[in-house]
């Protein structure tokens, strides 16, 4: 039974598996990192998965890595809550409670990586309609009201934000995301105890310096990314590949 | 409902640096560099001995020089408490860092002939490789090449794991030097 349970997760991973959509070059404004005189960053074009990679597509994941098992895999790498509820159920929701190092262990089996947080956040900009939806308040209220709901298992069934202009889903509503450089923005409780202190960081200064004091959602998302160790695993955090332009994933 | 919102901001904020207790590990995953003289080297390479290791670019015009100049400090006072240890500095700019860049950094440094200083030039896959496993954090300003990165230097035991750390900064290198064994570099005799 539980063969046959599991190749029907594995036709379910294959018919799952491999859509990705093109975004274009652009120009990006991210909340934290532009120096002064700087009002957004370039971006090349890239290539990203449609959706979080699933449950299904992890299991199948694991039959070609059985380092990345919670039984195998090196503590190291993962912290105590890897794949703590993980199971044969719900193959098309999100895989979650996954470490930075699987994650990205994953997305280069197919011949992918992260998305940088520059590439992901450009993404995640985008409503149905605008490339750029971040500053507008309706936006930022939908993507707040998700934040501001408690969790409950089941939600990882739902579908998720509608696909935006891009082609790309639930970048908000469904799970965080992991980013190839999530731990690279400089913010602690008070910058001062480091010693090469950057007043756009400190204190009041770390919102009010920002580029967009109205995009409450994404100074959550940068505040959750920091809070993050690479061994972390969390019920709701889990991540889709991205891929070079010219790359055929 | 933004207050709910940050709440539960403030909620995952303080969740921050969950404990953590294995130990950090270079070895974990395997990183591929290149030396100076461009021949292949793994951190593999190092094991069985101690070193300190730490992340530095050439064009650095903050930290990078008191690095520099930090790690000389340590070289000489391990040096005059009997004890060897390498210093192995990896790139956080792999593509501007080539081998003529890594010349005039030792030559303005003057460590030409420091044996002892190892200069290791990734790609951007390893250097973010290796600065995970050492949660050691930097950001590259797409724009200006500008880096923004700590300034941590490791003591690395002969498994690979992290033994203690320093700021290169504004932190006494007293305790890192004491926790250096005598020996330091040499290689650990293999038991039987």
């Amino acid at each position: 039974m539980r063969g046959a349970t599991l190749t029907l997760w594995l036709l379910a991973s294959s018919a799952l598996a491999g859509e990705v959509v093109s975004l274009p070059q652009g120009t990006y404004a991210p909340l934290f990192g532009l120096d002064v005189g700087q009002t957004a960053f370039p971006l090349g074009a890239f290539k990203l998965d449609v959706r979080p990679v699933s449950r299904a597509e992890w299991t199948a994941f694991l039959t070609k890595a059985p380092q990345w098992t919670k039984a195998k895999a090196p503590r190291v790498l993962v912290d105590e809550k890897y794949l703590t509820t993980f199971g044969l159920d719900r193959p098309s929701a999100p895989v979650t409670e996954v470490s930075y190092f699987a994650a990205r262990a994953f997305c280069a089996t197919r011949g992918g990586r992260l998305p940088t947080t520059l590439e992901w956040e450009y993404a995640a900009a985008a409503d149905e309609k605008r490339a750029d939806a971040s500053r507008t308040p309706e936006f930022a209220q939908r993507i707040l009201n998700w934040y501001g709901k408690p969790n409950r298992p089941d939600d990882l069934d739902q579908p998720g934000s509608p696909k935006n202009v891009y082609g790309v889903e639930a970048l908000h509503g469904l799970v965080w995301e992991w980013t190839d450089d999530f731990n690279a923005l400089f913010v602690s409780g008070d910058n001062r105890q480091d010693g090469d202190s950057n007043s756009k960081f400190m204190c009041g200064a770390g919102a009010t310096g920002s580029a967009g004091r109205e995009d409450y959602a994404a100074f959550m998302r940068y505040a959750m990314r920091s809070s993050l160790t690479p061994r972390t695993s969390l019920p709701r955090l889990g991540f889709r590949c991205a891929y070079d332009s010219r790359s055929t994933p | 409902m933004t207050t709910k919102a940050l709440m539960l901001g403030l909620c995952l904020w303080t969740t921050a640096s969950l404990a953590e207790g294995e130990a950090k590990n270079v070895l974990a995953l395997p990183t591929a560099w290149k030396d100076e003289a461009g021949a292949p080297v793994t951190l593999e390479r190092f094991k069985g001995r101690w070193y300190a290791l730490t992340f530095i670019y050439t064009s650095c015009a903050g930290s990078c020089p008191l690095t520099t100049k930090k790690l000389k400090r340590l070289d000489a006072a391990l040096e005059q408490a009997g004890k060897r240890l390498d210093l192995v500095v990896v790139s956080l700019d792999p593509s501007h860092d080539t081998p003529p860049m890594l010349k005039q950094y030792r030559e303005r440094y003057g460590i030409e002939g420091a044996k002892r200083w190892r200069i290791l030039v990734g790609d951007d896959a390893q250097v973010r490789t290796l600065t995970m496993l050492l949660e050691f954090k930097y950001t590259k300003n797409p724009e200006s090449g500008v880096i923004m990165h700590d300034n941590t230097v490791y003591l690395v035991d002969p498994e690979g794991s992290v033994h203690t750390s320093m700021s290169s900064l504004d932190q006494p290198m007293e305790a890192f030097l004491a926790a250096v064994p005598t020996g330091g570099s040499a290689p650990v005799r293999q038991k039987r």
